[in-house]
């Protein structure tokens, strides 16, 4: 990753800004980060689209950034590919400062969300336009070069297909094969599954993380797809209101999330408000729970997810040490993989339950019943 | 026309059939004229004394008017080469502006359209004047350019705001500086727009007759001027065989590679 090919261009060095106030300690991290974000925040005229963004993304990762439309992930990107400059904090690329950089003079390149095939170029011309561009290789190496990167995206044979003749797919997966020829440091993919369809959606995310294994490139993905962004990626950061509210594995944001708009946004929750001693959750009108041990006092939320949640008749039915509340079943659906349960506690709140069909049949719909769970498997937040 | 018609049910089918037809032979017909009368062996343009080619003859040692069609051809060019460049730069600076930026300069962009061209001609002859600029091809180059700026700009601004903003985007991002996004993208992208618009403007140059009136100097007569002068000495068929010539020109352009880059651009009819 040292011979890195636009990096060590000598005409760069004048477009260089001066080292970070806080230079990162080297001796902490044996490898820098792939990108490093410190800090980082971008306004718009009055409006404050990231605020604040501190995180590293590591070399060789599969990163997500995940939110919902108009919570800056689209700003963030565009900050890294040098699109936009940040207004506060810096950027870092491989360890070095990018602020000032032209996206032209940074080792990444971006699969655009409407793939921006060039049109009036054929899929080969294309696919070896940043070769050409920037003189990587000698001319007579670069049809090989071409057939190699069409390989690599299993489109072998449409060298010579102009870009209107091809599908949706085929269309991304020469964009994929053009931003990839010459093997930059960092992909940033924008939205790269929007366009397609389910069916294609679901091929393409696992050939993506196949792809990714296969080069070696760090993948950053912006979107606002759970699903996706479980699926392909290492970690996550999820955005809201311009912020990174929490940064983690997938099995980390679904299973710990940090707040609940992170617990509301991936996956489903229910969520219960209350005071909390650290051990037990006093929610008016429906009792006291046992919580997983927090250092949190006073005012905080539970988090439980429907599939972690049993529904039964009797009191008598809830095994010992379950966190458990009483309310009237409005209805079961049944799903195929799950059978969901409807609930209403006895405060009048919605609460959803989720079983699998296999087991035992539970109460009737329009009785009392009785949702149980282990208090491990919920989780306490402050916000 | 005929479809229209017989969906809104308003006039039978046939009416309106010969109604378009008619509209084509109205059209056609001073061209058909033309073409017929430039082989008259007549000394009167509206008189037939049997077929001739002399009048092409005539037309090959007119001094006068070979030089009328030097200059309108000279003058049909550079005006076209820069009101073409003109709509190119106005098009590439109006996608750097805000949306109210781009209000304000495509309003004052268009504005000398719905402007009499008389009153334009006037003005700039006043310009020249209080500059002490002797009339001659820069004047009335001066001159085409701004009747024909407007239209080239029209073409071009609305050819490049059609480009999808990301291809410029991609093309940096893949190693691109500003001059190689605008040869190997943003050119070959609105070539089709940059012929029809130079067709466009040339067409409009060649043919002018008021502002060449206000800003062609006493050297720089061109072609309409000098025919609309004929006609106080008296118009021969040599006209015709001039008329003739023009128009055959015509249609080798636009047969050989106008037509469908013009449809394209300015009919929006993408293939």
């Amino acid at each position: 990753m040292a011979a890195n090919h636009k990096l060590t261009k000598p005409i760069l060095a004048d477009h260089m800004s001066p080292p970070p106030v806080s230079p990162p300690p080297a001796s902490a991290e044996p490898m820098t980060p792939a990108v490093r974000l410190s800090g980082v925040g971008k306004v718009f005229g009055t409006a404050h689209a990231v605020r604040e963004v501190t995180l590293d993304i590591r070399r060789n990762e599969f990163f997500s950034i995940l939110g919902p439309s108009g919570c800056g992930k689209t700003t963030l990107m565009r900050m890294i590919t040098g699109f936009e400059e940040p207004t506060e904090g810096s950027i870092e690329l491989g360890g070095v400062p990018a602020t000032g950089l032209p996206a032209h003079r940074r080792d990444l390149n971006m699969l655009f969300q409407s793939y921006a095939l060039f049109p009036h170029l054929s899929v080969a011309d294309n696919v070896a336009f940043e070769l050409k561009v920037r003189k990587l290789r000698p001319k007579a190496e670069i049809p090989a070069a071409v057939d190699e990167a069409l390989a690599l995206v299993r489109l072998t044979g449409f060298r010579d297909r102009a870009v209107a003749q091809l599908s949706g797919g085929q269309r991304q997966r020469v964009a994929i094969a053009r931003a990839l020829i010459a093997r930059p440091s960092l992909l940033l993919l924008d939205e790269p599954l929007g366009a397609l369809d389910k069916k294609l959606r679901a091929e393409m995310q696992l050939e993506l993380k196949k792809i990714q294994r296969e080069v070696g490139v760090t993948f950053v993905t912006v979107t606002h797809d759970q699903e996706e962004a479980l699926t392909m990626s290492d970690r996550i950061a999820v955005m809201n209101g311009g912020r990174v509210v929490q940064v983690d594995t997938p099995e980390g944001v679904y299973e710990r999330p940090a707040t609940r708009f992170v617990a509301s946004f991936i996956g489903t929750s229910n969520f219960l408000t209350g005071t909390t001693d650290g051990t037990a959750l006093a929610v008016p009108g429906l009792g006291t729970l046992p919580v997983p041990r927090t250092d949190l006092t006073g005012e905080a939320h539970l988090a439980v997810r429907p599939e972690h949640i049993r529904v039964c008749r009797e009191e008598s039915a809830i095994p010992a040490g379950r966190a458990a509340l009483q309310g009237t079943l409005q209805q079961s659906v049944y799903l195929g993989s799950a059978v969901r349960h409807h609930l209403t506690l006895d405060d009048g709140s919605a609460f959803v339950a989720e079983t699998h069909p296999a087991d035992a049949a539970g109460p009737a719909p329009g009785g009392r019943a009785w949702a149980h769970w282990n208090p491990d498997a919920s989780r306490v937040l402050a916000e | 026309m005929r479809s229209r018609a017989a969906r809104t049910g308003h006039l039978p089918d046939a009416v309106t059939g010969w109604l378009a037809r008619g509209v084509i032979v109205f059209l056609y017909v001073p061209i058909v004229v033309v073409v017929v009368l430039s082989f008259n062996d007549s000394d009167l343009t509206y008189k037939w004394a049997g077929f001739s080619t002399r009048w092409y003859g005539v037309l090959a040692q007119d001094t006068d008017l070979l030089a009328a069609l030097r200059v309108s051809a000279e003058a049909g060019v550079i005006s076209a080469t820069l009101a073409t460049l003109g709509g190119l730069f106005a098009a590439m600076g109006m996608a750097r502006l805000g949306p109210r930026g781009r209000a304000l300069f495509s309003g004052s962009l268009f504005l000398p359209l719905v402007i009499p061209e008389i009153v334009l001609g006037v003005a700039l002859l006043s310009v020249f004047g209080t500059l002490r600029a002797s009339l001659g091809m820069t004047s009335l180059v001066l001159g085409h350019l701004v009747v024909t700026l407007p239209y080239a700009a029209l073409i071009v601004i609305g050819a490049h705001r059609a480009l999808d903003p990301s291809l410029d985007e991609a093309a940096a991002d893949l190693g691109c500086g500003a001059w190689q996004r605008l040869r190997l993208i943003t050119l070959p992208l609105l070539k089709h727009a940059l012929l029809a618009s130079w067709l466009l403007c040339f067409t409009i140059s060649f043919g002018n007759i008021v502002m060449s009136t206000f800003t062609g100097g006493v050297g720089t007569t061109t072609l309409p001027l000098r025919v609309y002068s004929l006609l106080k000495t008296g118009l021969t068929p040599e006209i015709n065989a001039l008329g003739t010539l023009l128009v055959l020109f015509t249609f080798v352009i636009i047969l050989g590679a106008g037509l469908r880059q013009m449809r394209r651009v300015l009919v929006d009819d993408r293939t």
